[in-house]
């Protein structure tokens, strides 16, 4: 009864005190939250599209036909065939199996038996891996973009646990007093303890409960409008909240809240109620100042320059938060918006259609007379890109290399020029300047019935590498670079094998991609659209701003409210002296004026040191990108907005301390 | 015309229900170059009066005037300025400044007038006052005595044409003690007016004049 007495007591005496804790914590609480939501929904999409792509099965064979079905009955080991929409799914029954390679590839030859066996050409199988038909990402970017989600949110956790223990340390230091007059008045430790930790719990419930519904609603709005888009009708972003991690979370917060709340309560246990009486009247300690007092031109700057050397530390303190978070947005503002140029760029060529060439067949010129007339194209050119040859082995017990051929011109910057029969690969396989390969055409190689065969002289061209270049390899096949002079003739043998359409807007492409898919409608036909991929990344950088943008101003609010309070303290904290120096004969008016310089200069530090710190990051980030450094109007604005926030913000709170702390001298 | 003139001055502190006069229409006047000794027992309202003659607290009715300043109705400025140019006060509770040393804490009254500190003064009044080896220590490193002696210096840096002085040989041994009340003669002695609060009848009578006060009247 008479913790409720206190309780009541204590609320209705400094309402605004536990409003103030309240604040800090529901904001210290809800950032981490934002982050691991989207952590959660992030790895929750992935994973539904995964299963949607492979729908938990290991075989997908395409292009099939209901009379395909019992061609691939009985396999032993795989689950009977069931056809659904012109594909055939078989999954591996055994896990184990299905994890190792070896036993996959026993499968994979067995499904080709029976393809064949089917005497249906158009088939086309694909296999999904164990991880991938169970839902469980291997892309390294994901992965790796997971991990970072992770690490983020850590630190995050990190920065608002050490604001929270400070907030309720300062806000148990503003109740030491009443420690001492409950102590005073006979109440035993325990009760005390009982007493903070209902009034904990109580703000805390009610911190976390809002923090975990403003959370949650506003991702669910955000995800809603901006982030669940859907391409080739997977999203890869889905809104999921998984409850475990909030619960995590709120633990991790309890706990460090408890903890800090039992150490100042055993610390209070020890010490004699009196001290406790007199702790709000205690000056805070000051070190002794190591550079002397100087005389400035004015008293008050005077003053202001004992402040700086003797006590800043709170103005330090509040410049240690608010530069780096400042900062560390002001990047990532500008790496996203360098970024959203890049992807979110007009593709040159939005479209493509490309063609597996059994048999030596391409595109015809009355395909690209088709594709040229098309409505919404602006020009259409043939794309080669032979794949009819392969590298023989150096030896025979080695096998045969499939080959890429690309044009050393078209990388850009060749470094040299290279004579005909001279080629470039990529520094990062195991052939180096100086090695002769041997190239020839598939069918000179391969024989009908599936084995191999000499080739005739005359169909092998001898190369040697003369430059590496930078490029990736691309996996399976090798990439060469060859002479424009070699790559003439081995095109001039090939028909096309794709034609690249640039739209004359780019928001026809779907219509195009439609026509193309209807004209071009054959299996070994695919089209690329490159431009709705631009565009779907663009409306997801979007997304990705906007809640890059919502998290900052939850973290932006927090980083005030911090500033606030610690400003706040400081000039209360400074009453006595404030007192002291007005009677040895220092106006109202150069005490105010020396405070707010010193505020001034920190606030002045606060708005430029980020800005100073992120743009040559940005510059090089923008060298490092290959892109333009620009720094439009709206970036300009809202930083600027956000200097007077922050410049507000710190003056404020000194202005109003300083009036309510001079008035009564 | 008066070095300090008090005319009807009442001071009320409201506690709770309760006004508590601490002083309670006083009228007095001092002559420039007199030295006074205000004596009383504790809680007559002593520090609060020599409080309202230093433009510290504003009185709830009455007036006073101190160097032909009408404290009552001047502003802050003015106030702070008079308290940095022609009042010296040594404080009951000292009122050092914690963050700075005893040499600081001296010449801050200068520092606020904007003026250069002199160096050979402060050295001659830490030497008279035996504190030329703690100039470099925080207050907080200080014995009760030597903080004592630092107010005093500090109170005395600037040549108060008024000096307001309260109880400024409290935490002093009889020796020491002694020694002050020499000093404040000698300022005296110079033609600077002196307003002393004190205990001791010895001092009291040593003052050219002695009011006293009890429950904030004469
Ligand atoms: N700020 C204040 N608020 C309320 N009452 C006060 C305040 N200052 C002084 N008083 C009261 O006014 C009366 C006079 O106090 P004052 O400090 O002037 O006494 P004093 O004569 O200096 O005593 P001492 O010799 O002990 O220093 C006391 O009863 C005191 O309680
Ligand atoms: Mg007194």
């Amino acid at each position: 009864m008479t913790y409720l007495l206190y309780m009541k007591r204590s609320f209705t005496r400094s309402p605004h005190r536990h409003a103030v804790l309240f604040a800090v914590l529901t904001c210290a609480f809800l950032l981490p939250l934002l982050i691991s939501i989207y952590r959660d929904s992030n790895a929750w999409g992935t994973r539904q599209y995964l299963l949607a792509r492979s729908a938990g099965e290991t075989y997908h064979i395409g292009n099939a036909a209901e009379a395909d079905v019992p061609y691939f009955e009985g396999i032993r080991g795989l689950s009977a065939p069931v056809y659904r929409d012109g594909t055939i799914y078989l999954h591996i029954l055994s896990d184990e199996e299905w994890r190792n390679s070896e036993s996959v590839t026993v499968f994979e030859n067995e499904i080709r038996k029976r393809m064949e066996a089917s005497g249906n050409e158009a088939l086309l199988p694909t296999a999904y891996s164990y991880e991938y038909a169970h839902g469980i990402s291997t892309d390294p970017s994901h992965l790796s973009g997971q991990r970072i989600l992770l690490l983020v949110n850590m630190l995050v956790i990190l920065l608002s646990v050490s604001v929270v223990r400070s907030a309720y340390q300062s806000h148990l230091k503003r109740f030491s007093s009443d420690v001492g007059t409950l102590r005073a008045c006979g109440a035993g430790r325990r009760q005390i303890s009982a007493l903070f930790a209902a009034e904990l719990a109580a703000v805390f419930l009610l911190a976390a409960a809002c923090a975990v519904v403003i959370s949650v609603v506003s991702l669910k709005a955000l995800f809603t409008a901006f982030l669940e888009i859907r391409h080739d009708s997977l999203a890869w972003l889905i809104f999921h909240v998984e409850p475990m991690n909030i619960l995590l979370h709120l633990a991790v917060f309890f706990v460090i809240l408890g903890l800090s709340l039992g150490m100042t309560l055993h610390r209070y246990s020890r010490e004699p109620a009196r001290a406790l009486l007199n702790d709000a009247e205690n000056m805070p300690n000051v070190k002794r100042g190591r550079k002397p007092l100087r005389r400035r031109f004015t008293p008050a700057a005077t003053l202001c320059g004992l402040w700086r050397s003797r006590t800043n530390r709170s103005l330090s303190s509040c410049l240690a938060v608010s530069v780096p978070v400042m900062a560390v947005f002001l990047l990532l503002f500008n790496i996203l918006t360098v970024a959203l140029q890049v992807t979110g760029a007009e593709e040159e060529w939005g479209v493509k259609v490309s063609r597996s060439f059994h048999g030596g067949e391409g595109f015809s010129a009355e395909d690209m007379a088709y594709v040229s007339a098309l409505e919404g194209v602006e020009q259409a050119r043939p794309v080669y890109e032979p794949d009819g040859y392969i590298l023989l082995p150096e030896s025979p017990e080695e096998v045969e290399t499939p080959l890429r051929i690309r044009p050393y011109s078209g990388l850009g910057a060749a470094a040299q020029t290279l004579s005909k029969y001279e080629i470039a690969v990529s520094r990062k396989v195991e052939r180096g300047v100086g090695d002769v390969l041997r190239l020839c055409r598939a069918e000179a190689y391969y024989d009908v019935n599936g084995g191999i065969k000499q080739p005739a002289p005359e169909d092998v061209t001898v190369l040697t590498v003369a430059a590496l270049t930078d490029t990736k390899p691309s996996g399976w096949a090798l990439d060469i670079y060859v002479s424009d002079e070699l790559y003439a003739d081995i095109i001039a043998s090939e028909p096309a094998t794709g034609i690249e359409i640039a739209l004359t807007d780019p928001a026809m492409n779907a219509q195009v991609e439609a026509a193309l898919r209807t004209h071009f409608a054959g299996a070994e036909y695919a089209v690329t659209n490159r431009q709705s991929g631009a565009d779907f990344l663009r409306e997801m950088s979007s997304g990705v701003y906007l809640l890059l943008g919502y998290v900052f101003a939850a973290l932006f609010l927090f980083i005030l409210l911090i500033l606030y309070v610690r400003l706040c303290d400081y000039i209360e904290g400074n009453r006595p002296l404030i007192r002291t120096l007005h009677r040895l004969g220092a106006s109202k008016r150069t005490l105010y004026r020396s405070y707010i310089r010193q505020d001034g200069i920190s606030a002045a530090a606060a708005v430029t040191a980020p800005f100073l710190i992120s743009l040559p990051l940005t510059a090089l980030l923008c060298a490092w990108q290959k892109a333009p450094l620009h720094l439009d109007g709206g970036m300009v604005a809202v930083y600027a907005a956000l200097s007077v926030l922050l410049l507000f913000t710190y003056w404020h709170p000194v202005h109003r301390s300083l009036k309510r702390v001079l008035r009564p001298l | 015309m008066n070095a300090v003139t008090v005319k009807n001055l009442t001071k009320v502190f409201r506690q709770g229900d309760e006004d508590i006069y601490a002083v309670d229409h006083i009228s007095f006047t001092v002559a420039p170059g007199e030295m006074v000794a205000i004596v009383g027992q504790s809680g007559s309202g002593k520090t609060t009066l020599l409080n309202l003659i230093g433009g510290i607290e504003h009185p709830t009715s009455g007036s006073v005037e101190v160097g032909g300043v009408d404290i009552c109705s001047s502003d802050d400025e003015t106030l702070s300025g008079m308290r940095r140019r022609k009042l010296g006060y040594i404080f009951q509770d000292f009122n050092l400044i914690p963050i700075l040393t005893a040499e600081e804490n001296i010449i801050m009254p200068l520092l606020l007038d904007g003026k250069k500190p002199d160096k050979t003064k402060l050295r001659e009044l830490a030497g008279f006052l035996g504190i030329e080896n703690r100039l470099k220590h925080l207050p907080g490193e200080l014995s009760g005595g030597q903080r004592q002696r630092v107010a005093i210096a500090r109170a005395l840096i600037n040549d108060p044409v008024i000096l307001l002085a309260d109880e400024p040989t409290g935490n002093l041994d009889k020796k020491a003690a002694d020694e002050i009340m020499e000093l404040l003669l000698a300022v005296n002695r110079r033609g600077n007016t002196v307003l002393l609060v004190t205990h001791e009848q010895r001092y009291a009578d040593l003052c050219g004049r002695k009011i006293e006060i009890s429950d904030g009247k004469i």
